[in-house]
């Protein structure tokens, strides 16, 4: 249920989705009426646009295609922007189930989570659905953040996630690649409250995923130094701003 | 020994430039990790004992082992190259915010443009001329 006087925006950054954008749209919009919808359409080459044109959703649109992280940045100027309190981000390619995002509002808004992230694995903890190379990768950077940080994060790489205000400013002007494990060790280190909650996720019947072959090594070291002199730079900051 | 010393001292110098370049998004992570990876073999190399060295490949070791004007073309070429990187990031990064910008500002008139389909050029030109005017007017 929606708090008075909150107002929630739901994010999808989507880079040619056409096989799945029109039923993503229509179920964030049964299934959460009373929140503002924004769709990031990251520079589609494909008929995504004209779907959105179709379904008169409002769309950031950018002319070029910037990358998942940079979408998502836009969601967060444009939520801080419009003074939003809360924005929730979920994948166009059909993964998520809308219909779970109500009761992580909920949670997040009882519980007081900065940032709460839709996890697949923090009930089974079993990341033997994933390929070998991204399974890898997600047990590397839940080690790393714990390290980093002392807090355990079974799923850093969910595109569910719910974010307030007071998260926008952080994410928006520091320099997060993916908001992904980096952002996450980034606000643990300026000591933000980032929890996580269980979700379930359906197979992706289309379109294809951001990972190449080649990000099976650009994003592992990219990540790491980003989460590494975030975990450094938060610490920094919070040190400075309590002393 | 001396020289070993230097090219160590000069290599840590970059590699703390390079994390200070990426820790204030001047220079995009992607290429500071090949920086930092190059940087960090090249202090490798340097301070690893010459027989080691000798023994893993001979004609390389006897060009690198202990030459001090090598490693320092090596990294003349080096501190070019982060200040290329660094330049390209930064207009990289005004293009992204413009980029952005644009996108917020046309989501934020709600219609107009809410097509979803990025601009032509000439509604690009169309959709900006207006503001400047009006706030030239006002």
């Amino acid at each position: 249920m929606l708090e008075p006087f909150e107002r929630v925006l739901v994010a999808i950054p989507a880079y040619n989705e056409q096989a799945t954008i029109a039923d993503v749209v229509g179920r964030v919009r049964a299934s959460l009426a009373e929140f503002d919808l924004l769709v990031i359409n990251d520079g589609s080459t494909d008929s995504t646009s004209e779907i959105l044109r179709s379904l008169g959703v409002v769309v950031a649109t950018h002319l070029c295609n910037l990358g998942y992280g940079r979408a998502i940045q836009t969601a967060i100027k444009y939520a801080h922007q419009l003074n939003y309190d809360v924005l929730i981000t979920l994948d166009a390619d059909g993964q998520h189930h809308p219909e779970q995002v109500q009761r992580l509002y909920c949670e997040s808004r009882e519980c007081g989570w900065d940032l709460l992230i839709g996890s697949r694995y923090i009930e089974t903890r079993d990341y033997s659905r994933e390929p070998i190379g991204r399974r890898m990768g997600m047990q590397l950077f839940s080690v790393v953040a714990k390290l980093l940080t002392g807090r355990a994060i079974y799923d850093t790489t969910s595109g569910l996630k719910v974010m307030r205000r007071s998260v926008f400013v952080p994410l928006a002007c520091w320099h997060c690649l993916d908001f992904h494990a980096e952002a996450i060790v980034y606000l643990l280190s300026l000591g933000y409250r980032v929890g996580e909650s269980p979700i379930s996720v359906a197979e992706r019947t289309a379109g294809q995923s951001m990972y190449s072959f080649a990000s099976l090594f650009q994003y592992p070291v990219n990540t790491g130094i980003m989460a590494a002199i975030g975990a450094v730079e938060g610490k920094l900051l919070q040190r400075r701003s309590s002393a | 020994m001396i020289s070993i010393l230097i090219v160590d001292a000069i290599g840590f110098l970059l590699l703390g430039w390079v994390v200070n370049l990426i820790r204030k998004g001047r220079v995009y992570v992607g290429y500071g990790s090949a920086l930092l990876i190059t940087i960090s073999a090249i202090i490798c190399v340097a301070s690893a004992p010459a027989q080691f060295v000798d023994a893993v490949t001979h004609p390389i070791a006897k060009l690198m082992s202990g030459s001090l004007p090598v490693f320092l073309v090596i990294y003349c070429t080096l501190f070019a190259l982060i200040y290329l990187f660094r330049e390209i990031t930064m207009i990289s990064r005004r293009l992204r915010n413009l980029t952005q910008q644009l996108a917020i500002e046309l989501a934020r008139r709600g219609g107009a443009l809410d097509s979803g389909e990025p601009l032509s050029k000439t509604q690009y030109e169309t959709e900006n001329a207006a503001p400047l005017s009006h706030s030239r007017g006002a």
